[in-house]
């Protein structure tokens, strides 16, 4: 089968027990079996229709408005550091 | 009949001007909620009855529309204030700095956020039974589910805690639960109710939606919470002002409209018996009096439900890519941690099994190899469909069974993906094609409402309302009481 769970968790950003694992991978070949399915129908020539709308978007007005409270971030955001929200680090390894 | 069991249209004539019975009402609200909550689980978060009194009693002072009357709110609708799960663990202390659209609207127009309903975690399910807080019950037999993913929605209208709610409908969210809980549930045009606010699952598949105790009820809300946002540049007018009026006066001795209702041979295959026999049993009525009948045949129908998965599945991993952000829901100090292993630790501890079976899926079905062998074949496959359905909705309205099985007793239908993804075969197949939907009771099957599926054309909501009013007219089952005992 075509599935490689490892990458599967890694595209996903998880990380999963064993026995998750095992379950999952069942699940994942089954359902992808199912979207097989698709095989059986002529699609020659039609384009995908991504968004059932096909209004353009716009730009609003370049005005101020307000947003959300600096001090809603501070309360909610697990660390900050005078006023910024600290973030996991991006760059890990050895030091070149 | 007390005042908690009416249409919420004439609670709001009993209370306005009247606080002393809005009061009541409220109390009794909460008497039923006291009573029948423990049971069925309709809610994650109520809030306090005297905070709600207080709210109300203000909004009608001030002689707002809407008089001060509560509204249930789906989990996954962002209320300012008011914490906002989505029926997960990632989520589970959020709480939203602003209010979504609707609500806003709903505030504005005098209504008040009673509580938020359980669902499916981000809405991903049919059957309200992966919600992180434990499973809904259906009133109407509570060891049945009450459909999903807006079930907690269905159950809280239907056992009368709450006069109407919120829900939101990305394959049939919104219809499975009315049809299963024996209510109104309405899906509006894609981009007929701004989604600024609806925390996403599948952003071009997603819509709000009203679940009401009829058709007039919901329009009497929609006039409150439709027209365009700038906050969402997908959202239309759909012109719906005066509508409460025009529907509220059918039936008043003038003739009912009536409507050709188009028989998609494919989507009533597959159906189980009773359901098949209690939804034609109520197209046959409705031919009796006068509404024409068409059958045709649209093969590519079958495709609709593997296509609508994909196409799911991916915005789905797409959209659920954010959460893991130390700014809000579950969230650690991620000092000393590698941005990969903070981000698989939160969430891997945050969803549950079947968000997660749905975004690896979704990973999987746009990584490179696949994208063109599953989600572009799916995309073209909702092309088919568009263009295959839209000329049938403008001859007629697209009716068959909301649901194609009766609801599952608990556990059932969860441990099987397949099966849990079969019962949306018929509910994706407006939100494919951008149209609006509604369900409503055709009648019972083994003492259990069964719901009809009616399928209008895009920005036809208003029509496909009065429709579905002189149905229910003709039906007769409409504001139904589950015997709860």
């Amino acid at each position: 089968m075509e599935v490689d769970i490892k990458r599967l968790e890694r595209l996903a950003l998880l990380k999963l027990s064993d026995e998750e694992e095992r379950a999952l991978s069942k699940d994942i070949e089954k359902i992808i079996g199912f979207f097989k399915q698709l095989d059986g129908i002529v699609l020659e020539g039609v384009e995908p229709l991504f968004h059932v709308m096909e209004k353009e978007a716009g730009v609003r007005e370049d005005s101020v408005e307000k947003g959300i409270e600096k001090a809603w971030i501070e309360k909610s955001a697990a660390k900050t550091i005078d006023g910024y929200v600290v973030g996991p680090r991006t760059i890990t390894g050895e030091e070149s | 009949m007390s005042l908690v069991d009416k249409q919420l249209r004439y609670v709001v004539e009993a209370v306005r001007d009247n606080r002393e019975a809005l009061s009541e009402y409220i109390y009794r609200l909460y008497e039923r909620i006291e009573r029948y909550e423990e049971r069925l689980k309709g809610f994650i978060t109520l809030r306090p009855a005297d905070t709600v009194i207080r709210e109300a009693l203000e909004a009608n002072r001030l002689g707002k529309p809407l008089a001060g009357i509560p509204i249930a709110v789906k989990d996954n609708i962002s209320t300012e204030g008011v914490r906002t799960t989505c029926a997960s663990a990632i989520l589970e202390n959020y709480i939203p700095p602003y209010d979504a659209t609707v609500v806003k609207r709903l505030r504005e127009a005098g209504a008040v956020v009673i509580g938020k309903t359980n669902m499916d975690e981000f809405a991903m399910g049919s059957t309200t039974e992966t919600s992180h807080f434990g499973p809904s019950r259906n009133p109407w037999d509570p060891s049945r589910v009450p459909g999903g993913s807006s079930g907690g929605s269905g159950v809280v209208v239907s056992a009368y805690m709450a006069p109407a709610a919120l829900g939101s409908d990305t394959g049939g969210s919104v219809r499975n639960p009315a049809a299963y809980t024996g209510i109104f549930g309405y899906k509006p045009t894609y981009g007929g109710l701004s989604r600024y606010g609806l925390i996403a699952y599948a952003s071009s598949l997603d819509q709000i939606g009203l679940m009401t105790r009829d058709s007039v009820d919901a329009a009497l809300l929609l006039e409150y919470i439709a027209g365009e946002d700038p906050r969402d540049p997908t959202s239309l007018d759909l012109r719906v002002s005066g509508l409460f009026k025009e529907i509220s006066g059918l039936g008043e001795g003038r003739d009912l409209p009536k409507a050709r209702l188009v028989i998609v041979k494919e989507m009533w295959s597959g159906v189980e018996d009773h359901v098949f026999r209690t939804t034609m049993n109520a197209v046959e009525k409705l031919s009796s009096e006068g509404f024409e009948v068409e059958e045709v045949s649209v093969p590519e129908v079958s495709y609709a439900l593997p296509a609508y998965y994909v196409i799911a599945f991916a915005e789905a991993s797409s959209n659920l890519s954010r959460y893991g952000i130390p700014l809000y829901g579950l969230s650690r100090d991620p000092e000393n941690t590698s941005w990969i292993d903070y981000y698989s630790e939160i969430r891997s501890k945050g969803f549950g099994r079947e968000v997660k079976r749905r975004i690896m899926l979704g990973s999987f079905i746009l990584s490179a190899g696949y994208y063109e062998q599953y989600y572009i074949k799916a995309l073209k496959v909702r092309r088919i469909l568009r263009d295959r359905l839209l000329p049938l909705l403008r001859r007629g309205y697209i009716a068959s069974p909301t649901m194609p099985i009766q609801p599952p007793r608990l556990g059932e239908a969860i441990e099987d993906p397949l099966r849990l993804y079969a019962m949306d075969i018929e509910t994706v197949i407006p939100n494919l094609i951008g149209s609006p939907a509604i369900s409503l009771v055709a009648g019972f099957a083994n003492s259990l409402p069964v719901g009809l599926q009616l399928i209008g054309p895009p920005l036809g909501d208003r029509d496909l309302l009065l429709i579905a009013r002189t149905i229910e007219i003709i039906i007769g089952l409409s504001n139904l009481s589950p015997q709860m005992g």
